[in-house]
Formats: structure tokens, C-alpha cells, sequence
């Protein structure tokens, strides 16, 4: 008992603490929790207060649907990098002497314990205020949803022991990360898919939804079958809901003698919830040099060295940058947040263009509008040259490289990858959509001014308010995004005014004439723009490597502030 | 200063000059080679926290520098001012006979530097660092290659070459950023402590490399705990304790007093407390 006292002890500490950095942080977090708590409350009454007079059908529909989403919700927690499920140290439970029994109660303590611990509670009192019509109805949906979160409990635990190898490996929360951005993307653009098609034909959703094999298949899960057990009281058919229970509790006893045998597995060492799986190696071909890397990186790489002319110096640092963009999780999340912005606007208008609402009052006005924002978009990376480079910011800034040489190569990689791959995009978008040709190239010059004035404002914010954008120090040395707090927030927000006040009217000046009717005006302008763009972005590198040699010692110490 | 005997004053903070002599708790040190590091009265504070304390130091060409202390005594701190990573106050700091404040880059294309713990760019694998840092070096694609494969080979890194960094262990890591702080041929190197976490057998190459260095006039800065490993390397060693030098002598002059550096070492940093306080549960 005593041993118990200890873990739960220590998992409360764990828990209120949940990456907090001081005391403000956890007390900010408890009220947020009671604010949670309180509005979940108030909304429930509301909801139970509509629902006492609703159809049985509404009612019936809801409390599946609800279940859904928790059940959703929290089998997903232990794949989320968040940790708010696995707060204890299994393995160092395990090589403490203590029985079988008191390791059982730590999974249970485990999965209790936290943010389950307020919401499942929590939770489950809300379902008899929501669904309770009457005490009888309001108490069976009580017990239904009792033994629907210890089933759900169950499973997350034994998620975590299955699969905690794969959980706890870095390879598999890169590739989440990626696969997280790409499924939310393929979502919306769905959405949209099916939105636009619908308008046409309206029967289209109807029949996805009626699925009939899908919808028997989902009856026999637990939220399926708390929802039929409900439905049954509901009615008024007691004897209805002893099926559904009974199948319910069945799925519990498996879940529980599967967990026990996982647990046993664990307890004698058979099972380790440590990454395993085995690390990536990066392929060279045969016959190649082994500095290559991809094709693709290396053409890119090609082009752009021989281009500029760059020195040894600059052209590791831009195939360094090349190789981090395609290897760190967080990095091809930043760069593809604003690449999918592109995209799925470009989604959007091409599917809503079948019918006659949506393209046709945009018109022309979509190409600058899509070339400005893919523009800004990376804004984020520009105005951080250096967050990328975190702690090992001390290699870089180790290196005899002349600080000018240093920006360059991130100006270069900025313009040359990031901007480049956005007006490869603006391109494709012109062509799908049907866009005017002169319209197109004007856009397209316009981009590489605006790329220019991005990139000259990032090179001296960079400077002076470097954060790290990445850290590997989290629960499982995985990638983690770092956000860089309020300050970097706000100058963030004022490098987007200061960058649109600069940005904007430039590019306006190629691209607005054509409005006018007059294509050839914003030809003879564009010139005009560059002159600019390139006088201010050759001023930047300069004030910018002057101003790197000062503060190099302070940047290093902002990025390599460690963080929880 | 270069090819003349300096003499060094190894606490009391004096400016270093072409020559100089000093009394302090140790005596008198002269150099007998021109000097590859030079400190003159370092102070670096971390708020109201003194981590180095107005130190001076001359460590000649081709040496084998022992820079001791225990934990907290600002070894690891002194060893970020000189390879330029923190701010510190000083009047000189020469490196390689090249001014920190004035010539930087300078500096820092004469130095290879190993910290306690290294950043590394973790996304790219132990080859592709080597190579990438060989060419912020500015030496040409055919020789870093050449130095790269070498070095992997005397750090028993060849079959991990590929392998992206971040799923390396802490010795494979260290081996890395011993291999990147060799490649570009530094006249100084910085260690600090380099043996921790790496096997016996890389252990011992490294070494081997080490001491061919030495005898090839580059001069190893290297801060270690193990006394052993110290006293059988280095040839001169010196005792950085609550941010001041205490001690600064060639390993000669120690092994001639019958005494050895842990015996010194133990002296100067147990400030007194020799005993080990008891246990109350162990009879």
C-alpha cells in the first residue's frame, strides 16, 4: 500500500506539472482545466434541457456520436506527443521490487491520474444531466457509460504496452507528424470535394453516409453498442439493452485478460515499451560519392551553386539546409503549412469552379491574391534563419565561414527552395485554372519580388530574434515544435505588417496595371521593383553579417536555451 | 611573443607580456616554446554567480594541456570564451597568435573544439557531417572526403556512417564531434572532457592520434576528471578550482615530488575536506 501511496504521489506531481515550466504555468493550466470543466457544465445542462424534449432519435443518434469522439479522442491521446497518458516510468517501475499487484495498480494510477483524472469523472457525471430524461433513463446511462470508459481505460493502457516500441521511436512521430500534415490536408480538400459535388448533386452525401455494411460493422464496437443499449433504455425497452451491455462487458473481460497477459509480459521483461525500431540508414548508390544526396537535392543543389557562384562554405551550408528540409519533421511541417495553404486554396477554387458560385465572382483576382500569400507564407522561416539550426547553431558559428558568406547561403536557400517551389505552384495553379497568360508571368515576377523583400527583412530579424523552432528533447527525443513564446509571436506579427508595408506595394505595382487593362505598364514596372528588391535585399546580407558578428554570442545562448 | 620564452603568472591576473615573472602559489612556469594559448585576466559572471575569476594563463605550442577542476569550478565556461561561444571580460586573449576580440574567424579556423555536450546537426549522418564541416573549413571536396573516410575509420564510426546522427549513442556522438574538431587540421584543440562515454578501443587510437599531434606541434587543450588519464597524457596541467587558478605546473615537476596529480588535485580542490563524511546506515 505504501509502494501504491509513492507512485500516486509521484504521478500527481507528474501530472500537475505536465511540462510546466514554473508554478504560474501550472496554476494557469488548473484554471484553465476549472474553466473547462465549468463550461463543459453549463453547456451539458443546456444540451439536457433541449434534449428532454427532443425526438428518441435525436437522443439516439447523439449518444453513439458522442462516444464516437471520446472514444476517438482518447485512444488517440498515446500516439499524440503531448504525454499526458504515459507520465510514469514503466521500466524503472518494473526494476523496483515490487509485486505484481502493485504494478497493476500503477498502470491503473497511470491511466487515471492527469487530465483523465478531472474529465472521465467529469465525463461521466455530464451524461445523465445531458441524456437523463428521466432518473431511471438518466441512471442507465450512468452505468453504460461506466463501464464504456473502463473498456476505454483498458485500451488506452494497452496501447501503450503494445505498441509503446513503436510509440517511443522517433521514426514513427517524424513520419506522424508529416502524415498528421498531409491527412488534414486530404481532409479538407475532401470537404471541399464533396461540398462542391454535392451542390450538384445532392444526393451524393445521402448515400456515403447510408453505407449500410459500415454502419453494421460500427453497432458492434463499444461506442455502437453503448449508444444501442442507451437507444433501448431510452425507448423504454429494458430487456432490449441486456444484448448490447452484455456484448459491451464481454469486450471489457477480453480487454482485461488481453492487458493482464501484457502486463505479465512486461512485468517478467518480455515486452519494453523503449524505441526498437531500427534507424533509417541513408542509401547512396553504388558507384556514387558518398557525400551525395538525393537526385533531386543534388540537381537542386547544382543549379543553384553554379548559378551564384557560392564559396565551399556557403554551398555545405545550403546542402546541409537542403538535407534538414527533407529529413526534420518539424522543418517539412513549417515549409509545408504554407505550400498546402497554396494548395488547397488552389483545390478549393478549382472544384468550386464547376459550379457558377464560386471562381467566376474571384475571377483573375485569385492569381496575385494566391502569389502574395504563398509569398508571405514563409514569412515564418524567413524571419528565423537560424531556428532551424537550434543548439547546433554552435557548429555553424564555430566555422571561419565570413559571416556574409553565412547569409548568403540561407538567403539563397530561402529564395532558391521556399520561394522557388511557390512559384513552381503559382505556375501550376495558372495553368489549372485557366489564367491569363500575361497575368501569370506578372504574378511570377511578382512573387521573386516579393521573395526578395521577404528574405531581406528575414535576414535582419533573423539576427535579432533568433528562437529555436525544433527541439529533440522531448518525453521520446523525438521532434517537437518549438513556438518561440509571445515575443517571437508579436515580432512575427510585426514583420508581417513591416514586410506587406514594403512587400505589397511592389509587388501591386506589377501586377495592378493589368487590372487597369494595361499589361504592358506592369512589364516596364517590374524592372523598377527589382532594382529595389535587390538593393535592399544586397543591403540586409551586409547589415545582417555585420550585426551577426556582434550578437553571435547572444544567439547561441538564445538557441541553446534548453527547454522541458 | 612568437619564439621568444614567456614566463606566466598563474593566478594573480598581471597582463601577459613578451615576458613577465610571477610568484605564485606554485612558482614561477617558463615557457619554452612560443605560446599557443593565451589568457590575461578572464572574468566571466553569470549574474552575481563569478564562474571565472580574473585568470591568466600561457599554454605553449605543442603541449599537452591539462585543465583540471572539479565540477562547477568553470573549466567548461573558460573553455567557451577562448573557442568564442560565450562573452567574457579580458584584456588578452591569443589563440594561435591570433586576437579573439579583433580577429575572430581567425581564431576560429585555427581551433578545433569538442565540448562536454555537443550539438550536432543530428538530422544529417556522421559522414555528411565530417563533409560538411571539412567544407565550412574551406578545404577542397576531394581532401575533405579523403579526411572524412579516415577519420571514420580511426573512430570505428564506418558502419554507423550512414546512419542520421540523432539515433547515434552519447560515445558514437562524441566520436563525431572528435573526428569534426580533427578534420580541418587545427593548430589547437579543444577537449572537453572527449574520453566520456567512448569504448577503450576507439579510447585508445584516439589517443595515439592525440600524441602524434602533439609531437606535430599541435597543442591539445584538454579538461578531464579522470586523474589517471591526465597525469599519463598531458605534460603540463593546471587547477582551475572556484574559478581561480590554483595550480599550474608541467606534469615533471609532479611526478618529481613523488606525488601524484590526484593526491595534488584532491589537495588543492578538497579544500581541506579530506574525510568522507559517514553513512549512518552503513556499519
Amino acid at each position: 500500500m505504501d509502494q501504491l501511496k509513492a507512485i500516486l504521489r509521484i504521478k500527481l506531481k507528474l501530472a500537475f506539472r505536465m511540462g510546466a515550466k514554473n508554478t504560474s504555468e501550472i496554476i494557469f493550466r488548473i484554471i484553465l482545466v476549472v474553466f473547462f470543466a465549468i463550461l463543459l457544465l453549463s453547456l451539458s445542462t443546456a444540451l439536457g434541457f433541449f434534449f428532454r424534449n427532443a425526438e428518441p432519435d435525436i437522443r439516439g443518434h447523439i449518444f453513439p456520436a458522442a462516444h464516437w469522439i471520446m472514444c476517438f479522442i482518447w485512444l488517440v491521446i498515446p500516439f499524440s506527443p503531448l504525454g499526458l497518458n504515459q507520465s510514469l516510468h514503466f521500466e524503472g517501475l518494473a526494476l523496483l521490487p515490487i509485486p505484481r499487484r502493485t504494478f497493476v495498480g500503477a498502470l491503473v494510477i497511470n491511466s487515471l491520474v492527469g487530465l483523465n483524472g478531472v474529465f472521465i469523472p467529469l465525463i461521466i457525471v455530464l451524461i445523465p444531466i445531458v441524456f437523463g430524461r428521466t432518473p431511471i433513463i438518466g441512471l442507465a446511462a450512468f452505468i453504460i457509460s461506466v463501464i464504456f470508459w473502463i473498456g476505454l481505460l483498458i485500451t488506452g493502457q494497452l496501447i501503450l504496452l503494445a505498441f509503446g516500441r513503436i510509440l517511443a521511436s522517433r521514426r514513427f512521430a517524424d513520419i506522424a507528424i508529416v502524415v498528421g500534415a498531409i491527412a488534414g490536408f486530404l481532409i479538407y480538400t475532401s470537404r471541399i470535394f464533396l461540398y462542391s459535388e454535392t451542390i450538384e448533386n445532392p444526393d451524393l452525401a445521402q448515400k456515403i453516409v447510408s453505407l449500410k455494411p459500415f454502419a453494421v460493422i460500427f453497432d458492434f464496437f463499444p461506442p455502437g453498442l453503448a449508444g444501442w443499449a442507451f437507444n433501448s433504455v431510452d425507448r423504454g425497452d429494458f430487456t432490449g439493452a441486456i444484448l448490447p451491455l452484455g456484448l459491451l462487458v464481454i469486450q471489457l473481460v477480453l480487454l482485461a485478460i488481453l492487458a493482464g497477459k501484457l502486463i505479465e509480459k512486461f512485468f517478467v521483461g518480455e515486452l519494453t515499451l523503449g524505441s526498437a525500431v531500427k534507424s533509417r540508414e541513408i542509401v547512396t548508390k553504388e558507384g556514387r560519392e558518398p557525400s551525395s544526396g538525393s537526385s533531386f537535392a543534388r540537381g537542386l543543389l547544382g543549379i543553384i551553386t553554379s548559378t551564384l557562384g557560392l564559396c565551399p562554405g556557403s554551398i555545405a551550408i545550403v546542402a546541409k539546409e537542403l538535407r534538414y528540409l527533407f529529413r526534420e519533421p518539424i522543418y517539412k511541417v513549417r515549409f509545408l503549412n504554407s505550400v498546402m495553404m497554396i494548395v488547397y486554396l488552389i483545390a478549393l477554387f478549382l472544384f468550386l469552379g464547376r459550379n457558377k458560385s464560386g471562381f467566376a465572382t474571384f475571377g483573375n483576382y485569385i492569381l496575385p491574391l494566391f502569389a502574395y500569400l504563398s509569398v508571405v507564407g514563409e514569412l515564418r522561416l524567413a524571419v528565423n534563419k537560424f531556428g532551424m539550426d537550434g543548439q547546433a547553431i554552435e557548429c555553424l558559428l564555430l566555422s571561419p565561414v565570413s559571416r556574409t558568406k553565412l547569409m548568403l547561403a540561407k538567403t539563397v536557400f530561402g529564395i532558391g527552395v521556399f520561394q522557388g517551389i511557390n512559384i513552381l505552384i503559382i505556375i501550376l495553379a495558372a495553368v489549372l485554372l485557366k489564367m491569363n497568360f500575361a497575368l501569370a508571368v506578372l504574378c511570377v515576377l511578382a512573387m521573386a519580388v516579393g521573395a526578395l523583400v521577404v528574405e531581406a527583412w528575414g535576414n535582419i530579424l533573423s539576427v535579432y530574434f533568433p528562437y529555436k523552432m525544433a527541439t529533440t528533447s522531448g518525453r521520446r527525443g523525438q521532434a517537437q515544435f518549438e513556438t518561440g513564446g509571445c515575443t517571437f509571436q508579436f515580432i512575427y506579427l510585426l514583420a508581417t505588417f513591416v514586410t506587406n508595408a514594403f512587400a505589397l506595394p511592389m509587388m501591386a505595382l506589377i501586377v495592378v496595371p493589368f487590372f487597369f487593362g494595361n499589361a504592358l505598364i506592369g512589364f516596364i514596372l517590374a524592372p523598377v521593383s527589382f532594382l529595389l528588391a535587390i538593393w535592399m535585399i544586397k543591403y540586409s546580407m551586409t547589415f545582417a553579417a555585420q550585426k551577426l558578428v556582434e550578437r553571435e554570442k547572444k544567439i547561441i545562448e538564445l538557441l541553446s536555451r534548453q527547454t522541458q | 611573443m612568437n619564439g621568444e620564452p614567456v614566463v606566466i603568472n598563474d593566478h594573480t591576473g598581471d597582463a601577459l607580456g613578451d615576458s613577465y615573472d610571477a610568484n605564485g602559489q606554485t612558482g614561477a612556469y617558463r615557457l619554452k616554446k612560443p605560446p599557443a594559448v593565451v589568457i590575461d585576466g578572464l572574468t566571466k559572471r553569470f549574474g552575481d554567480f563569478t564562474a571565472v575569476d580574473n585568470i591568466s594563463l600561457a599554454v605553449p605550442e605543442g603541449e599537452f594541456f591539462g585543465f583540471l577542476g572539479p565540477n562547477g569550478a568553470g573549466k567548461s565556461t573558460t573553455i567557451k570564451v577562448l573557442v568564442g561561444l560565450i562573452t567574457a571580460s579580458y584584456k588578452n586573449i591569443r589563440i594561435a597568435g591570433c586576437d579573439l576580440r579583433s580577429e575572430p574567424l581567425k581564431v576560429k579556423a585555427n581551433i578545433g573544439v569538442m565540448l562536454e555536450e555537443p550539438h550536432l546537426y543530428d538530422r544529417l549522418t556522421s559522414r555528411e557531417y565530417l563533409q560538411f564541416i571539412g567544407r565550412m573549413y574551406g578545404l577542397a571536396p576531394g581532401e575533405t572526403d579523403l579526411r572524412t573516410e579516415e577519420l571514420l575509420a580511426l573512430m570505428d564510426l564506418e558502419d554507423a556512417a550512414n546512419k542520421m546522427i540523432i539515433d547515434y549513442s552519447t560515445g558514437m556522438r562524441k566520436k563525431t564531434v572528435l573526428a569534426a574538431a580533427m578534420i580541418h587540421n587545427p593548430k589547437v584543440l579543444f577537449l572537453d572532457e572527449p574520453f566520456g562515454g567512448i569504448d577503450p578501443i576507439a579510447s585508445r587510437k584516439i589517443k595515439d592520434v592525440m600524441n602524434r599531434l602533439v609531437r606535430h606541434k599541435v597543442t591539445i587543450f584538454f579538461s578531464s576528471h579522470v586523474m589517471e588519464l591526465v597525469e599519463k597524457l598531458c605534460t603540463s596541467v593546471a587547477i582551475i578550482h572556484h574559478g581561480q587558478i590554483h595550480f599550474h605546473a608541467p606534469m615533471s615537476e609532479i611526478r618529481a615530488s613523488g606525488r601524484t596529480l590526484e593526491d595534488v588535485f584532491v589537495e588543492i580542490a578538497g579544500d581541506g575536506h579530506m574525510e568522507t563524511e559517514e553513512l549512518s546506515w552503513i556499519n
